[in-house]
């Protein structure tokens, strides 16, 4: 199976595992954006285009379960794995904390893009304090699930040059 | 990248304007059905465990939730006690009104503020707010709408002692019903330290029923004439058939009082202490087992029928609760 296909059955399994498995599995009231985390670490281990592919798809299939307008998560989560994929080529070294702290980092800066994006698009939901309330914890929730993310990704992609070893 | 965004930016104008419908709105709604058997499934499973991981992970917030319900829980019961209390206090003023609307003594009614446990013999004492000031002086009568109460001990300015029927140290003269072929006798009724009290002295040949009315006599200093005492539960013969002894069960829950009359009113004092109730009158048919011990005839099944009519209630001579008269006339 190539590559491509690999990543697609992920994106797959994630998007169903997030609508399916993590509703039950809420922290503080708040579920994980597993779709950010698997454009982070696609963008982090494969490049801006990849995780903005990889972001692009896992976004728009979450929107399809979601009442906020589609395209929504899909532009988050590709503006997000395209910047990690840019931020990524500046790094020297790959702390073992680097995927919980991408994770929290990419968590915060998608959630905010979100509420952005969402508040110029006209969802009133998002709006007040408690948006923000909600994506730090989201953003936390991501920090602690991003190692093994990051790590499932890495073996879905298999061994590659460009493969950091984040751990 | 450009192409991505681009494509969003259309999505989500389309989306905005035109809701989930065409195209879009298929792609959802195929997007469920295929992901909402999966859904079905893990909620079966996952729904015991996920209780448990709300319970993990909002436990702070659930044992908040917790103490807000304690609280208010104890708020609403503190709420409901103070509106049963009210109530009460409410029936207790009203019945407390109707006693000075028929007294002819001057009277003071106070509130009871507290009870103590009298020379340490455990009979309560109470203690009520008003004292010489309102005219209260040593051993004045103090009653409840429905019966005598005790006589008051101590005076200060503005409070009062109660000693309560209860104390073995209080007595007071009573008198039983008069009845056909068995005059009106009269003896002395004792606290006992217990919820009834004892009548000694009652004449040797008393017709005594249960549930015959008692109430005080004339010849008591302490009370005036005719305030209900409580009724007979039963009777027997002293040895040598010197006389009978009586235990009567007062009217008065004094666990339930909350204000007492406090009649301004010394042995001695001229003239009727109740107004003359409405004259009404009340046909009852009685029908009684008698047994004669020694003399004395006590108890009986006491069959009694009232014809539509008034209940004297309360005092003013005659007490309702159980009389066998034939005619009475008043209350």
């Amino acid at each position: 199976m190539t590559r491509a296909a690999r990543l697609a059955v992920l994106v797959v399994v994630v998007v169903v595992t997030q609508v399916s498995v993590f509703p039950h599995l809420r922290l503080f009231g708040v579920v994980p954006d597993l779709g950010l985390l698997v454009a982070l670490a696609v963008g982090y281990h494969e490049g801006p285009e990849a995780g903005a592919i990889v972001g692009f798809a896992a976004g728009f299939g979450f929107d399809l379960f979601l009442a906020t307008p589609l395209g929504l998560d899909a532009l988050t989560y590709a503006i997000v794995g395209y910047g990690i994929g840019v931020f990524e080529s500046g790094l020297f070294r790959s702390p073992a904390w680097l995927p919980s702290f991408l994770g929290a980092a990419g968590g915060l800066v998608g959630g905010l893009l979100f509420i952005g994006i969402g508040v110029l698009a006209g969802v009133d939901a998002v709006k007040g304090s408690h948006g923000v309330v909600v994506i730090s914890y989201a953003a936390l929730y991501d920090a602690i699930l991003a190692p093994f993310v990051f790590s499932l990704v890495r073996r879905v992609l298999g061994s590659d040059d460009r493969v950091r070893d984040a751990w | 990248m450009v192409v991505i965004v681009l494509t969003c930016l259309t999505l989500i104008t389309l989306d905005s304007r035109n809701g989930r419908s065409g195209a879009i709105g298929s792609l959802g709604g195929i997007a469920h059905r295929i992901v909402s058997p999966v859904q079905n499934a893990v909620d079966d499973v996952a729904s015991p465990v996920s209780d448990w991981w709300d319970g993990v992970s909002d436990s702070g917030n659930l044992k908040k939730k917790n103490r807000d319900l304690e609280q208010q829980i104890a708020a609403l019961k503190g709420q409901q006690s103070e509106a049963a209390q009210a109530i009460k206090e409410n029936s207790d003023l009203k019945a407390s009104l109707g006693l000075q609307n028929r007294l002819l003594v001057k009277n003071v009614t106070a509130s009871i503020v507290g009870t103590t446990d009298g020379d340490g013999n455990f009979v309560p004492t109470l203690t009520i707010d008003k004292g010489s000031a309102a005219g209260i002086a040593l051993d004045m009568p103090v009653i409840a709408p429905n019966g005598i109460v005790g006589k008051i001990i101590e005076v200060s300015k503005n409070g009062a002692e109660v000693q309560v029927f209860t104390d073995t140290a209080f007595s007071v003269g009573v008198q039983t019903p008069a009845r056909v072929g068995s005059p009106s006798t009269t003896g002395i009724a004792n606290g006992t330290a217990g919820s009834n009290l004892l009548v000694t002295g009652l004449a040797a040949g008393s017709k005594l029923h249960a549930g015959d009315a008692i109430v005080t006599s004339a010849l008591s200093t302490l009370f005036p004439a005719g305030i209900s005492v409580g009724t007979i539960v039963n009777a027997s013969n002293q040895p040598g058939n010197t006389g009978v002894n009586a235990t009567i069960k007062p009217y008065v829950d004094l666990g339930a009082l909350q204000h007492v009359t406090v009649l301004l009113w010394t042995a001695g004092t001229p003239g009727p202490v109740f107004k003359a109730p409405p004259t009404t009158t009340t046909t009852t048919t009685t029908s009684t087992t008698t047994t004669t011990i020694f003399g004395a005839t006590i108890f009986g099944a006491t069959t009694t029928t009232t014809a539509p009519g008034t209940n004297g209630g309360t005092n003013g001579g005659t007490n309702g609760g159980g009389s066998t008269s034939t005619t009475v006339s008043g209350g």
